[in-house]
């Protein structure tokens, strides 16, 4: 008489583990290689914007009178630079109070493309990252020169 | 008086260099009388009574001889030369002329001492060096050109003329270098010409003042003046030049971009 054999217990639990450790791996995989593409783009639009920023205060120069800062110039270069570096979605502002004492905000709004989380539905993810930097004058310190 | 007398004995030398009169002895109408001397360079400067003041007659007139006294002379007067405080020597001269006689102390000098007086009065009116800068002092900047010129009013020939009756003389100095030392032990730049605008004279600092005192380069712009002279004869020379110097403390800042 022929017996037909079932699974024993053991082969469905080992099955279940096997899909949920699958499942869970590939979570935490999309989440490690999608973080990293997250984190690293977010660093790589931080380094833009600071630098865009320094590259705009760098706009500060010297004319007949003495310094000035140039605040058009300065949005003219950051801009420029951030879309060299392939990152058009900015925005800049130029604050100068009192002038010539300014400051150069970046902005960056970024996106990181996904590789993974596709399977999940969410194949991007958006940030904002922000840089800004100033020209300091001085001789041993900012502002100790003579007026 | 004795400044005047000086005065008119540099345009004499002037115009007699070498010892080489310009004008007889006898009988000049000029008010000027030139005797030479022995020696090169050495003047004797017979001056008319009107010109300075001493004496009363005979003023103008043709006849009139200039005798140079020596030996004990009448009553009190000695006819030994005179020496002043300055060095200067003065001999007595008899003006003999048809209303009288006449005595006079004529200051002998050197052409070289006569010259370095009218020298000095034309440096009394040179203008004094006030360089214009760009930026504005008292700050420049590191990497930027301190750039330096003058008013062309101040760079202008500065001309003294001397006028005697008988003849023009014309001290002339005459601007031909500027040199700024920025103070920081580089080498003093000399500019191309006399700079009169905002490019054509300048210097970039490369380090800050930090290390120097009251945190300032103690820099300076000299302007060099030749100095020559001219007479209506046809007689001219030069001088020693003499350099007008301005010293410019000036602080050299540094222009960073720090995050903010």
């Amino acid at each position: 008489m022929n017996r037909i054999e079932r699974p024993s217990d053991d082969g469905y639990a080992l099955t279940m583990f096997l899909v949920v450790f699958s499942f869970t791996f590939m979570i935490v995989t999309a989440m490690v290689v999608d973080g990293g593409r997250i984190l690293s783009a977010r660093r790589d639009a931080s380094n833009a914007a600071f630098t865009a920023a320094r590259v705009g205060a760098q706009s500060a120069k010297v004319d007949q009178v003495g310094y000035v800062f140039d605040e058009a110039e300065a949005t003219s270069r950051a801009g420029l630079y951030l879309n060299d570096k392939g990152f058009p979605n900015h925005s800049i502002d130029v604050t100068c109070s009192p002038t010539p004492k300014c400051t150069v905000r970046v902005t960056i709004n970024g996106t990181a493309t996904l590789v993974l989380m596709p399977m999940i539905g969410k194949s991007s993810q958006g940030f904002t990252v922000v840089g800004s930097a100033r020209p300091a004058v001085g001789i041993t310190a900012e502002d100790d020169q003579p007026k | 008086m004795r400044r005047s007398l000086a005065a008119l004995c540099l345009i004499l030398a002037a115009l007699v260099p070498q010892g080489v009169a310009l004008a007889a002895g006898n009988g000049d109408t000029g008010g000027v009388t030139v005797t030479p001397s022995g020696g090169a360079g050495v003047l004797k400067l017979g001056i008319h009574e009107a010109a300075h003041g001493r004496g009363g007659v005979g003023s103008g007139d043709p006849t009139c001889v200039w005798t140079m006294l020596s030996g004990p002379g009448p009553s009190t007067t000695s006819y030994d030369p005179y020496w002043d405080s300055s060095g200067i020597t003065w001999q007595y001269w008899s003006k003999a002329c048809a209303a009288g006689t006449t005595f006079h102390l004529i200051p002998v000098l050197p052409a070289s001492v006569a010259l370095r007086e009218w020298r000095d009065d034309l440096l009394k009116i040179i203008p004094e060096t006030d360089p214009v800068w760009s930026p504005l002092m008292p700050t420049q900047y590191v990497s930027y050109p301190t750039y330096v010129w003058l008013d062309r009013a101040k760079t202008t020939d500065v001309k003294l003329d001397v006028r005697v009756p008988s003849a023009n003389a014309t001290m002339t100095a005459r601007a031909t270098k500027v040199v700024f030392n920025p103070g920081n032990a580089a080498d003093a730049v000399t500019c191309a010409s006399i700079p009169l605008q905002r490019e054509d004279c300048s210097y970039t600092y490369r380090r800050t003042s930090k290390d120097e005192e009251k945190l300032r380069y103690q820099a300076s712009v000299s302007v060099t003046w030749e100095i020559s002279w001219a007479a209506t004869t046809g007689e001219s020379g030069t001088l020693p030049s003499y350099t007008a110097t301005k010293d410019v403390p000036i602080a050299v800042a540094k222009i960073q971009t720090v995050g903010a």
